[in-house]
């Protein structure tokens, strides 16, 4: 990472906006299932690496005399705890805790960090969502139906404005806390749920 | 700079905020997500300035875009501290340098 920043300072000379959303989902099995290799992955990808980003980041917004503004991608699943996904449920969780702590430790140098906590978001594609249903139906968790038609309406049933979020509705909500609009939001975890 | 910038949120990040007419780099492990992400972006711009093939976005860039309108893309891995795997300048027409 300390490559990329360095890049990025030879290349504009500066760092203003940082989006740290890279994820990995690991499997959905119940935890007594769970395998111990794919639980320490995600920790690695979501945490170690969401940690690795920021900390060099946070580094070269440091030296600049306007700060900067970083956005967490984490997500509701780590307050619900939902099930079936123990591994993503601590990772995320820690990612909120993280950012609660960084945004102390930046605040000096003029540094936001904010967290977003999306829910059940469907692209354009329905990529996204399909892919979620399908998975939770194979998972053998007594929590989800195992015919996707049927878990899908379940899960939608959850969410009280009764439908997808879609993906350029969680934007809006990253370029909002990445801009000027919110120099007064730091350590924020702003839910993005449709209400659930 | 967007981790994760081959994903489904990434993507749409990378085609919003340089629409935005900020410059974005983008980070991914995987070299055909961020291809992706790079067509997905160019051809938004295209669209936005009604140009119907790429020798105009090309020509839409020159007239019209400034040197901050552009996407980086950088193949890396974030659990690694230190190292990037490879990075390129890709410009709003699709053209990779």
């Amino acid at each position: 990472m300390k490559q990329v920043f360095d890049y990025i300072e030879a290349k504009h000379g500066r760092i203003d906006c940082l989006w740290n959303n890279a994820g990995y989902q690991g499997l959905l099995k119940p935890i007594i299932d769970y395998p111990t290799d794919d639980f320490r992955m995600v920790q690695e990808i979501n945490l170690v690496g969401a940690f690795n980003v920021l900390k060099h980041c946070a580094k070269k917004m440091a030296g600049q005399e306007s700060g900067g503004a970083i956005v967490q991608s984490g997500s509701i699943a780590a307050t619900d705890g939902t099930p079936a996904m123990c591994a993503y449920v601590a990772s995320k969780a820690g990612l909120h805790a993280l950012g609660l702590t960084a945004a102390k430790d930046v605040a000096p140098f003029n540094i936001r960090v904010n967290t977003i906590l999306p829910g059940y978001i469907g692209p354009s594609d329905g990529h996204l969502w399909t892919r979620q249903i399908d998975l939770r139906t194979k998972s053998g968790s007594p929590y989800y139906k195992t015919e996707y038609n049927e878990e899908a309406d379940r899960s939608i049933q959850t969410v009280p404005l009764k439908r997808l979020g879609n993906v350029d509705e969680v934007i809006r909500a990253v370029a909002f806390l990445l801009s000027d609009e919110t120099p007064y939001i730091t350590g924020a975890n702003l839910i993005i749920t449709g209400g659930s | 700079m967007i981790t994760g910038g081959g994903g489904a949120f990434g993507k749409e990040g990378a085609a919003y905020f340089c629409a935005q007419g900020a410059n974005v780099v983008l980070i991914d492990s995987s070299q055909s997500s961020l291809d992706s992400a790079a067509e997905r972006v160019a051809k938004d711009l295209m669209l936005e300035n009604n140009a119907k093939s790429p020798e105009d976005a090309m020509e839409i860039e020159q007239s019209e875009f400034t040197e901050i309108d552009n996407l980086s893309v950088c193949t890396c891995d974030v659990q690694d501290e230190m190292m990037v795997s490879s990075h390129r300048l890709i410009h709003l027409s699709g053209l990779i340098i």
